[in-house]
């Protein structure tokens, strides 16, 4: 299993995801002029095109779901059905990425709250396994 | 108001040309749309092909073969958008004196990806996440139905209304008849949206002559107007934002409506970019051809059909003629070039004087879409 890249699965310029302390967290990039967040990182700053390249940030991946659909055909090394959705993080920024269930599975729904977790989300033509960050139903906390 | 006209229209009917090449398609389309303008090809000035999968220079080798080399051959990449996108490209270079004729045409082989979705590009982040097209459109549909308290059933109805129209159009792929059901309980694609709510891809080419007004009257008693030709890309975005409106047609109409001195009550034809059910009813409001919100309600009045007050899509749109990418734009323009002409035939909309065209798309993350373009056209 090998991470999925951030642009591309064979560039690994720039990752979009790494484990801290047991936990996915996203890289994305933050303008240190005007503390636009973006993600995936960039270069350059879209507001204010202040280079951010070298000012690398983690995003915490908690955020509601906003959108999302069963996939049924898509393109080779994707397994069907898979969930993708829109993932509106806390942070402000919306991710787009597999939704993956939680302990039960089901299928996610707008207005769940969701963490991201590592999963396998499509296969290679040579059969390696790509791992990417993907969004699971939040644990309550309170219990 | 552009100086632009069209003066011909040629175009292959969309299907399965398996054994064709997409060169013998396109070539096909010009020579109708050469001969329907009753020009020599000598008189072209400039030539533009809009493809978005058809590789290198595809203009060029479209038109090598009809002796049509030596002016200058522009390829046009938009996307969904690419015809039209050439469209506009030949609309400046009549309008500025570089051609006073122009030839545009869109040509696209489908058939060589063996069916599936569109394959869009690999270094897209979403891509690379598992996005599709139709997911890209599932997602709005989810939004829109929670939103506005619109059915699965309303989404269906567009596609029950297409094919009803496609019945009269021997340019369309799918003409027989569906009702709601069937649409339902076909195969799933991307939920909501099932395999009878998508549009098929295919094959086929669409050209049209341009000229500027001057040449075009000397030329022709029947050539049609070009009030306006807008292109507009999506606006980079990655916050949260709605996506149960389209902000880029929204915005792309509003410039079209200006440049040709019309309203929404102006427009008595519209072919827009139903590439998936949902997005016709989105462009509905977008258009101004209903209030936000109303598009479910006017689809089920049946007044976007012919006969009702604002017909959309007589041609059966995308969804029943197929969506060979680049040829989409110019297939719309042509299917409002003979509505306007009154050469529609059986599905000739009465009175008609003002047409919209509309298409849109190309996934790109962080955008609403990737291009979209807007003409208006009338007599």
């Amino acid at each position: 299993m090998r991470p999925a890249g951030p642009h591309d699965a064979r560039d690994s310029s720039r990752s979009t995801w790494t484990r801290r302390n047991g936990q996915v967290v996203l890289l994305g990039t933050q303008c240190p002029q005007c503390g636009n967040l973006a993600f995936p990182g960039r270069d350059f700053c879209d507001r204010c095109l202040t280079e951010m390249s070298n000012n690398s940030v983690e995003i915490r991946p908690t955020g509601v779901v906003y959108s999302c659909s069963s996939v049924h055909v898509a393109p080779a090394g994707f397994k069907v059905p898979y969930q993708i959705g829109y993932v509106d993080l806390s942070s402000g920024v919306r991710v787009l990425a597999q939704l993956q269930g939680g302990a039960s599975k089901a299928r996610l729904a707008p207005g769940d709250a969701v963490t991201a977790d590592a999963g396998q989300i499509r296969t290679e033509p040579d059969g390696t396994k790509v791992e990417s960050y993907v969004f699971r139903v939040m644990k309550d906390e309170s219990q | 108001m552009s100086d632009a006209r069209i003066i011909g229209a040629g175009m292959v009917p969309f299907g399965k040309w398996v054994s064709k090449t997409s060169e013998s398609i396109a070539q096909k389309a010009i020579l109708d749309a050469i001969a329907d303008a009753e020009i020599d090809r000598s008189a072209i000035g400039e030539a533009f092909c809009g493809t978005s999968y058809g590789g290198p220079l595809a203009g060029q080798r479209a038109l090598r073969d009809l002796g049509m080399t030596g002016m200058a051959i522009t390829n046009v990449e938009n996307a969904c958008s690419s015809g039209a996108s050439g469209v506009r490209e030949a609309v400046s270079a009549v309008e500025s004196g570089r051609a006073e004729i122009a030839l545009v045409f869109g040509v696209e082989k489908l058939t060589k990806f063996g069916g599936g979705t569109l394959p869009l590009e690999a270094t897209d982040i979403d891509v690379s996440q598992g996005m599709v097209m139709p997911a890209s459109y599932a997602m709005r549909a989810q939004r829109y139905l929670m939103k506005y308290g619109a059915r699965p059933e309303h989404l269906a109805m567009v596609t029950v209304k297409a094919r009803k129209m496609a019945a009269d159009n021997p340019y369309a792929q799918f003409r027989s008849p569906v009702t709601v059901e069937q649409v339902l309980q076909a195969r799933m694609i991307a939920d909501p949206l099932t395999l009878l709510m998508c549009c098929p891809t295919g094959d086929g080419a669409a050209a049209v002559v341009i000229a500027n007004s001057r040449r075009a009257r000397q030329l022709s008693r029947r050539s049609i107007r070009i009030k306006a030709s807008v292109a507009q890309s999506g606006k980079f975005e990655t916050g949260a934002h709605d996506i149960s409106q389209s902000e880029l047609t929204m915005r792309t109409v509003a410039l079209a409506y200006e440049q040709a001195s019309v309203g929404p009550n102006d427009i008595n034809v519209a072919e827009v970019h139903d590439a998936f059910t949902i997005a016709e009813l989105m462009y509905y409001e977008a258009f101004g051809f209903c209030e936000e919100g109303a598009a479910s309600s006017l689809v089920e009045s049946g007044q976007t059909t012919i006969g009702g007050r604002i017909p959309v899509n007589p041609s059966g749109g995308l969804l029943c003629r197929g969506h060979p990418v680049g040829a989409t734009g110019i297939a719309q323009i042509i299917e409002c070039v003979w509505q306007l002409r009154g050469d529609a035939k059986a599905r000739q909309v009465e009175g008609c004087k003002i047409a919209l065209t509309h298409c849109t798309g190309g996934g790109v993350s962080g955008l609403d879409h990737g291009a979209c373009l807007i003409h208006v056209l009338g007599r």
